[in-house]
């Protein structure tokens, strides 16, 4: 009787040595993303056990964290705590990973960019929205720019094409409020729809140079035309009624819901809302023009930018791991393909992929980003400072209101940029180490 | 032999304190001494810090936001001191009355209290929809334009829907206290009362306030506090807009010290804050106290 328990005490301990003596081999990275929708963790699963085929040695332990405002809260004390994880995937605007970069918290993936063949393999865009101090400090994903979506039906319904400049783009609204709809689902309660509203009319009326120069030259926010592009946008388009009454009032899901309702007639917002539009709309078909001009002489400038992107802890004891598997997801097809289908978005990979079956919309919108007639400005947003940012947010809301000016909210506008840029937080002023 | 029961006496005492101080110290004490040194530095909350003395309490009194934020806040409690706390009292004082189904009100009206503030959010923030909620929808059906505009867009009605909601959530928990009171206080001054021929106001405001004194001054001092550090549903709600009509004094420190990466800054309106509030139920015990005396 004895024997039994000795020999279930040996069975035990060889099982747990043997088990030890397994994992001791793995190596465990820690990565926070923010995949968080079902077919998200279910594509990000999927990519992750292709990696793991790849780099049997390997585990992965996920983190999803709900929102680009949630990962901000924790990434800063965990970084400052020796808390981080080996891989994030975050916003990676300025007010998002500038003190994180300055602080010395992100590895510098400059060389990376150039060994992994990253610089041939990946969009532009993708090294750009990173770089910093001419250094780059992740790769952005997400490709994404800002069109107005509309209605078919409503279209057909009225009688009207896409629109080839802002007069044809008003004769639209007017035609639809006349007909009983909403012309434009453009909402603002969350703040940030207005920061894209507003990289639209500007480039419309100023053309990308001046924002270029602005954003990355030490140029001048006071650019010829600013003022009556947030004046045409945030004033008189708001009182002659082409955006819902009570825009304030609604979130941004409500503003989706306006328009796969079919009660508006256009969307102006991103392609990130593909992946709604497929869930929600069923009985029309959608198609999509880029922001108009003033004249339809002029090209179409469309605001454009990664929508987020990962970055590598650069205290990580396994850089070359978290390196591979940054590439895994950014540059290899089988995980492009994964993105392009399961995720509705698109990866920075340049390689296109004609016979892939994809939701409509994002076919269009890949041949969108792959037309060379197309000029990509900037999401202004992506590229401002926290300060300036905020006032972009309050600030429009106010001038919405009309308890400020287009004029004065400018005028603020130029003022916060010029301080952001004093303390080195601006793109073109950006410090490392400081 | 004295002198070592008395050492003996005093370390015995030490021990059973000392856990539950160093807990304190630990988790309070570090945290605001950590907050308070931390306002006199600039830091974006990953880099190094640069000690600035009281340069963050000066821009703190000139930011015109943060009096806007405290302005806020203060009508923000004011509107959950009547829907919440005097709301909570009139129904334990009703509910005191023997009917049948005492207990399902009860259990009805504290409900709210047990919700999450995401759900409340989401509850409100539905009803307050100037497209597909029911507000809109009584309003339109009973011909009441109030009711059909867009309250939390709306600069003049953002607030006020907010006191709404806050209400909503608080005055269950205020019923309960209140029942907890009502059921030590003296029947036959009731009694009395009615024979004296005092209507039922007059029993309320002259018979029962009085006789809960105690309980409404926590219950009073409890809201002022909650009231002032309140940000979930605000958050969740409005974010403070539309513009800065529903900033508040907690979504302003949020705003600066996480959003701008300012957490000096944000540190020092925190601080403000807690002088604030600790100077306010201060006063508000001491006057409440003169009352009594």
């Amino acid at each position: 009787m004895r024997r039994i328990p000795l020999f279930v005490f040996v069975v035990v301990l060889c099982v747990t040595l043997g088990g030890w003596g397994i994992t001791q081999e793995k190596i465990k990275i820690t990565v926070w993303d923010q995949w968080t929708t079902p077919a998200q963790e279910e594509a990000i699963n999927k990519m992750h056990a292709l990696f793991q085929k790849m780099h049997p040695e390997v585990v992965i332990e996920r983190s999803p964290i709900a929102s680009p405002e949630q990962m901000l809260d924790v990434l800063k004390p965990a970084f400052v705590g020796g808390t981080a994880p080996d891989v994030v995937y975050t916003d990676i605007a300025p007010a998002f990973i500038g003190p994180l970069i300055k602080a010395g918290y992100l590895m510098d993936l400059t060389d990376v960019w150039e060994t992994r063949g990253w610089n041939e393999k990946l969009a532009s865009m993708s090294r750009d929205v990173v770089t910093y101090a001419g250094r780059v400090f992740g790769v952005g994903h997400e490709l994404e720019f800002v069109p107005v979506f509309y209605n078919k039906s409503i279209f057909a319904e009225l009688g009207v094409d896409e629109p080839t400049s802002i007069p044809e783009l008003e004769a639209i609204c007017d035609k639809a409020k006349a007909a009983g709809y909403i012309p434009m689902s453009f909402v603002d309660r969350d703040v940030w729809n207005a920061w894209h509203m507003f990289s639209q009319i500007v480039q419309s009326y100023c053309g990308k140079e001046p924002v270029t120069k602005a954003i990355f030259e030490g140029g001048t926010w006071k650019i010829p035309g600013i003022v009556e592009a947030v004046d045409k946008a945030f004033v008189e388009w708001v009182k002659k009624g082409y955006f819902p009454p009570d825009l304030l009032a609604l979130s941004w899901q409500e503003g989706i819901m306006l328009f796969t309702t079919g009660m508006a007639a256009m969307h102006p917002t991103g392609t990130w809302v593909l992946d709604a539009y497929r869930e929600q709309i069923t009985d029309f078909e959608v198609g999509m023009f880029l922001f108009p001009r003033p004249s339809s002489d002029l090209d179409p400038v469309v605001p454009s930018l990664c929508g987020s992107g990962y970055v590598i802890n650069a205290n990580t004891k396994y850089s070359e791991i978290c390196i591979d598997y940054v590439d895994f997801l950014m540059a290899n097809e089988e995980a492009a393909k994964i993105w392009y289908t399961d995720t509705v978005r698109i990866p920075p990979l340049r390689k296109a992929f004609p016979e892939l079956e994809m939701y409509y919309l994002l076919k269009e919108a890949s041949e969108v980003l792959g037309r060379e007639d197309v000029i990509f400005g900037y999401q202004i947003d992506g590229y401002t400072p926290p300060t300036p940012l905020d006032w972009l947010s309050k600030g429009l809301q106010e001038v919405m209101l009309g308890k400020v000016s287009p004029a004065d909210f400018v005028e603020k506008w130029e003022e916060l940029w010029i301080e952001a840029r004093k303390e080195g937080l601006t793109k073109d002023a950006f410090k490392i180490g400081d | 032999m004295l002198v070592k029961t008395q050492i003996q006496r005093i370390l015995s005492g030490w021990a059973m304190v000392l856990p539950a101080l160093a807990f304190y110290a630990v988790f309070s004490l570090y945290p605001i001494i950590g907050g308070i040194a931390l306002s006199f530095y600039r830091w974006d909350g990953a880099g190094p810090k640069t000690f600035v003395g009281f340069r963050n309490y000066l821009y703190a009194l000139r930011d015109g936001i943060v009096s806007v934020a405290f302005w806020n806040n203060t009508m923000y409690t004011l509107g959950i001191l009547l829907g919440g706390v005097f709301i909570g009292l009139l129904l334990a004082v009703t509910l005191t009355r023997g009917f049948r189904g005492r207990n399902v009100y009860k259990t009805t009206f504290f409900v709210p209290r047990i919700l999450t503030q995401v759900v409340v959010a989401m509850v409100w923030g539905w009803i307050f929809n100037p497209f597909f909620g029911p507000l809109q929808f009584i309003g339109k059906n009973l011909g009441v334009p109030l009711f059909t505009r867009g309250w939390l867009g709306d600069p003049q009605l953002a607030l006020p829907a907010l006191m709404i909601a806050g209400s909503w959530t608080y005055f269950g928990f205020c019923m309960v206290i209140f029942l907890a009171g009502l059921a030590n206080v003296d029947l036959t001054l009731f009694d009395a009362a009615k024979i004296d021929g005092a209507n039922n106001w007059q029993i309320f405001f002259f018979v029962t306030v009085p006789q809960l004194r105690p309980i409404i001054t926590m219950v009073v001092l409890y809201t002022i506090i909650d009231s002032f550090k309140v940000f979930d549903l605000v958050y969740l709600l409005t974010k403070g807009g539309p513009g800065n009509a529903t900033q508040i004094v907690s979504t302003y420190i949020y705003q600066k010290a996480f959003s701008e990466a300012q957490v000096g800054y944000g540190a020092s309106i925190a601080v403000i804050l807690t002088a604030f509030l600790v100077v306010l139920s201060a006063g508000y015990i001491k006057i409440r106290e003169r009352g009594e005396a």
